[in-house]
């Protein structure tokens, strides 16, 4: 395994490298009418509510 | 003790700013309750199941929310107030006030036994549907965006999502937590690879 600095890491993240990272920009003002739109897509998948229906796995 | 009504004028009275803001999430919020109560769970209509969303009580959620995140504000320099603590407050306050309510009083109301009772899926829904929605709504506002590619093998994070939003509405239903631990929740939760929780398009991967 190879180690890396932080600051080395932020770079990379930054630069794209681990696409699941996400640095997001916390001082923008929130759009509500996104979150609407955003409710409505994942409430229409039609496996969305599968998980109510799913078997915990304990705990 | 300061009332609700000092807090009220303090923060909107003579800010626009948050006066829209106030005006934007409570049309958020009931736009997305008449979308939920609208739609199916498995076979069932929610909207058989439970009655209307009580937008007065959203209001106050809304108010009680957005007073808590703007005194929060008033000790920390911050420009805008972020996604996790929106998702947060209205969370905590919502599932005070639960604007959502069963339509049926009785197991017999609803056709079923006692037994088959706590099995069913409209029992589920008829308990928990104030943390189902509030769970979808968590889902929208601090979800992630279709760009971002899941690292994770689909099948095993399916199980892994499934198993946490199971445990996440139990927690919110019946253990105690206040707004600041859930929005920390929240931030660790949107952390990769744990961050595929709130994937909204798993499809991608």
């Amino acid at each position: 395994m190879e180690y890396i600095s932080t600051n080395e890491f932020i770079k990379q993240i930054t630069e794209g490298k681990y696409p699941c990272v996400v640095l997001e920009n916390d001082d923008e003002e929130i759009e509500f009418e996104k979150i609407t739109e955003n409710f409505k897509e994942i409430t229409s998948q039609e496996n969305h509510y599968d998980y109510l229906f799913a078997k915990q796995q304990g705990g | 003790m300061k009332r609700k009504i000092d807090n009220y004028k303090k923060y909107f009275n003579d800010s626009p700013q948050n006066v829209e803001r106030l005006r934007k999430l409570t049309d958020s919020l009931k736009e997305q309750s008449y979308i939920f109560y609208n739609n199916n769970i498995g076979d069932y209509k929610i909207s058989d199941l439970i009655s209307p969303p009580n937008e007065m009580l959203i209001h106050e959620v809304v108010i009680n929310a957005m007073i808590d995140i703007l005194r929060i504000a008033d000790f920390h320099p911050v420009q805008n107030p972020t996604r996790y603590k929106y998702a947060a407050y209205v969370s905590y306050w919502w599932l005070r006030m639960k604007p959502l309510y069963p339509l049926v009083h009785t197991e017999k109301d609803a056709g079923l036994t006692a037994e088959e009772t706590i099995k069913t899926v409209p029992y589920t829904i008829m308990t928990s549907v104030n943390e189902i929605f509030v769970t979808d709504f968590i889902r929208a506002t601090v979800g992630r965006q279709k760009e971002y590619k899941p690292c994770i093998h689909y099948k095993k994070i399916t199980d892994n999502v499934n198993d946490f939003l199971g445990s996440f509405i139990y927690f919110l239903q019946y253990r105690d937590f206040t707004a600041k631990q859930l929005e920390l929740v929240l931030k660790a939760v949107n952390i990769c690879p744990i961050a595929h929780i709130l994937d909204i398009h798993p499809d991608s991967c």
